[in-house]
């Protein structure tokens, strides 16, 4: 997994999506299909099997090893701003996941904003989750999410921690987005430094998403309890346009339960996501590697 | 209780780079701790006659403020001097609290900060901690009966009292490392018998030092960067008589040759050279430099003995074999405990736990200067940081330029502490055993380099390849915790 391009041209192609894909200026179905295509070339390595499936109703892209049996379940929820993207966005990491620790990694393909709005694609998450920890116990899964799929990774567990369910073995949170109410023009300097997302694409994504609801926990989880949670690892960069929802989840999570912290210096929204490509996020994913096989028991992999 | 950003324990060759370090990269609010009343570590304690830096002088500055040395060795004073200057160039006297010998450094779960406190019973709140005592700074006394009942004066090499004149006296010296070899040859000059208790014989080669010309100083002064020159040479041959120890056999066998050939051109006595010959493998322990070691060995009032020592008398010294010896004076030469790298400072971590009780398994820290548990808290001249060649000042910049990188990075990140993964520093250890294993420190003699039969102390690979390492400052490696203020810090 030596990554072979110079962070330059990985951040270049994130100037790129911003500008090309990711912008408020186009249509949802052309931000969604424009994303796809720039995801056409995501295949998983050849030591993954990908199959699409169904869970609880839901389309679910299933990566397992090919050589041996899972042993156990990791949980991963796409980013997007809950309006654009799927499984393919994130299918790179959720590859090297599955075959670094012989996992089967389930990515939820949920239903988008505006046509679907909260809580439909959190409610879906939910579903999934349940039939997950139902089938094969607690201890056997680890959830994670990465910008907008933390923040529903994040709430499905919250609510599950309220109504006393069982919960994840731990959780992963990469460039979560938990505060939907913030206006994030109001940090320029933050703004200027992330190449990958725009402060009025995402004002655009949080109204699409929960309109005149953006003020409740459940739709930005850092205005309501953080309680009952299992142990976190929370993964960031300091140019990550979304970094001070990790430092408040951080700084809040912390006296609750475990929460491990990891920042990629100068890097920016995802780029933990980047495995093979950028070397920061190589280093990052040998943090998740670790914190999900020490919390699935697969320690000394 | 008063607060600092960084505090910095210990003002020697680590601790002031430390400090230089810290302001070139925008670090300003630091305070320098020394035990003393004044700078210079190693330099400063060892007085004893003869002290002089067995690294080649070229090597035996900081690539920031290059000097130019009287001698190829330089001496124990001049060295001291050229700490005091640096402390002035770099206006280094406002950070420096004298007479703060630490005893404690606890870590506060719930402030998250550093508690430091030293023997005067003060107590300073740091951030960040930085342990810069060095490795060789308690004097080791050996474990022999009757210790302290010896009526005339005794002391420690690294303890040296001026006021006992040794000229016309019988003296014991017990030892025979690196400072007794510096050492017994100026007391042989004076005392009427001197006479020197040996564990195992060391490897020795020729020193030679000469006077740097004046040609030399005249040209390293105008051309600086022909000792710079100089300066890379000797890197590379160090790096060279490393190989031996790290395990070119072929080296190993040249290197051997040269100790014994260096030792036997001056020795001729058949049962004195027996006595000179090591028992064990070349770089097992420290490979030492002199030019009057042997020379004063051969003189008719020096003794070695290899009797090992039974107790120690009201006058002097017996023997196994039942030898009585009368002393007027004892000098120990018994070297430091190295590998306890705190004692008798207590650090205190997250949690309670102790570093001591950590590290009496068996010293690790990761790159030498991080360990998981103990927030914030970094070593200069750490476990596996110490070299059998080359000079230790290349590591301690090494070491100061990372932490202080890694310490902007953090705040130019908005975070308010790191600590290294635990997943990171189990693949450092790793890596470690990896290369120590064909090295001659772990092949089975007694020596300060190993705990358990684990090399502890010293780096197994070439020496460039630390400075190389360390210049690779990857916040990713570390926990960490954001400012609780999103203020620029």
């Amino acid at each position: 997994m030596a990554p072979s391009v110079p962070p330059a041209v990985v951040k270049n192609a994130a100037k790129l999506i911003k500008r090309h894909v990711l912008n408020p200026g186009f249509s949802w179905e052309k931000q969604r299909s424009r994303m796809d295509k720039a995801m056409a070339s995501a295949r998983p390595p050849k030591a993954v099997t990908m199959t699409s499936r169904t869970m609880a109703g839901i389309p679910v892209e299933e990566l397992t090893p090919k050589d041996s049996p899972p042993k156990a379940t990791v949980i991963h929820v796409h980013g997007g701003g809950f309006t654009v993207g799927s499984p393919a966005s994130s299918r790179l990491w959720a590859a090297a996941l599955s075959s670094a620790l012989n996992l089967r990694v389930l990515s939820p393909d949920y239903s988008l904003a505006p046509e679907h709005q909260f809580p439909s694609g959190l409610t879906q998450v939910g579903a999934i989750l349940h039939d997950v920890l139902e089938e094969v116990g607690p201890e056997n899964v680890v959830l994670s999410g990465d910008s907008a799929g933390a923040n529903l990774a994040l709430v499905a567990t919250l609510e599950r921690a309220r109504s006393h369910s069982s919960l994840p073995a731990a959780l992963v949170l990469i460039s979560p987005w938990l505060d939907l109410t913030v206006d994030r023009l109001d940090d320029p300097g933050l703004v200027r430094r992330d190449p990958l997302l725009n402060p009025e694409w995402l004002a655009a994504c949080a109204v699409a998403y929960a309109p005149g609801q953006l003020d409740d926990g459940r739709v930005s989880p850092l205005l309501g309890s953080l309680d009952g949670l299992p142990p976190v690892l929370v993964q960031g960069g300091s140019d990550d346009i979304l970094a001070p929802d990790a430092t408040r989840f951080v700084n809040t999570a912390s006296s609750m339960t475990t929460v491990s912290y990891s920042v990629g210096a100068g890097m920016w929204h995802d780029f933990a996501l980047q495995v093979g490509m950028l070397a920061a996020a190589d280093s990052a994913f040998t943090v998740t590697k670790e914190f999900v096989a020490e919390h699935l028991g697969l320690a000394d992999e | 209780m008063e607060q600092v950003d960084v505090a910095i324990i210990g003002s020697g060759f680590g601790g002031l780079g430390m400090g230089v370090a810290l302001q070139k990269a925008g670090i300003s609010s630091f305070i320098i701790l020394e035990r003393e009343e004044r700078v210079g570590g190693t330099w400063r304690d060892n007085t004893y006659p003869g002290a002089e830096c067995d690294v080649t002088s070229v090597l035996y500055s900081y690539s920031f403020h290059p000097h130019v040395w009287s001698k190829k060795f330089p001496a124990q004073a001049e060295i001291l001097d050229y700490i005091e200057e640096v402390v002035d160039v770099f206006g280094l006297r406002p950070n420096l609290r004298f007479n703060k010998a630490v005893t404690n450094v606890t870590f506060d779960d719930k402030r998250q900060r550093w508690t430091v406190t030293s023997a005067d019973g003060a107590s300073i709140e740091a951030r960040v901690v930085i342990s810069s005592v060095g490795q060789l700074n308690k004097p080791a006394w050996p474990e022999i009966d009757g210790m302290g009942s010896f009526d005339g004066p005794a002391f420690h090499s690294a303890q040296w009292d001026h006021s006992v004149d040794l000229s016309g006296k019988r003296v014991g010296i017990i030892g025979t490392g690196a400072s007794v070899i510096q050492f017994a040859p100026q007391v042989a000059n004076i005392a009427a018998t001197t006479t020197i208790f040996q564990r195992s014989a060391p490897y020795v080669l020729a020193k030679n030092n000469p006077m740097n010309s004046s040609f030399l100083k005249r040209l390293y002064g105008m051309v600086p960067q022909t000792q710079l020159y100089a300066r890379a040479k000797t890197f590379v041959l160090g790096e060279f008589l490393g190989l031996g120890i790290l395990g070119n056999k072929k080296v190993r066998e040249r290197l051997t040759g040269l100790c014994l050939a260096n030792m036997e051109s001056i020795v001729t006595d058949e049962e004195l050279r027996a006595k000179c010959t090591p028992d064990y493998e070349v770089g097992c322990k420290r490979v030492l430099f002199a030019d009057e070691w042997f020379q004063a060995l051969v003189k008719d009032n020096v003794a070695l003995v290899t009797d090992p020592i039974k107790r120690i008398t009201k006058s002097g010294i017996t023997t196994e074999g039942g030898e009585n010896f009368i002393f007027d004076a004892l000098v120990f030469g018994t070297g430091f405990q190295a590998t306890d790298f705190l004692q008798p400072m207590e650090i205190t971590g997250r949690n309670g736990v102790s570093l001591n009780e950590q590290w009496g398994e068996g010293a690790s820290a990761y790159r030498g200067v991080a360990v998981n548990g103990f927030p914030n808290l970094f070593f200069l001249y750490g476990p596996n940081t110490n070299l059998g060649s080359n000079s230790i000042i290349y590591m301690l910049e090494s070491q100061a330029n990372y932490i202080a990188s890694l310490l902007k990075s953090a705040n130019d990140a908005h975070l308010d502490s790191l600590e290294v993964r635990s997943g990171a520093q189990k693949s450092w250890d790793a890596m470690i055993d990896r290369y120590s294993g064909p090295t001659s420190w772990v092949s089975g003699c007694h020596s300060w380099y190993t705990t358990n039969g684990r090399n502890t102390n010293n780096w197994p690979r070439a020496t460039w390849k630390y400075g190389q390492l360390m210049k690779d400052v990857d916040l990713l490696d570390y926990d960490v915790r954001p400012s609780t203020t999103l203020e620029e810090v």
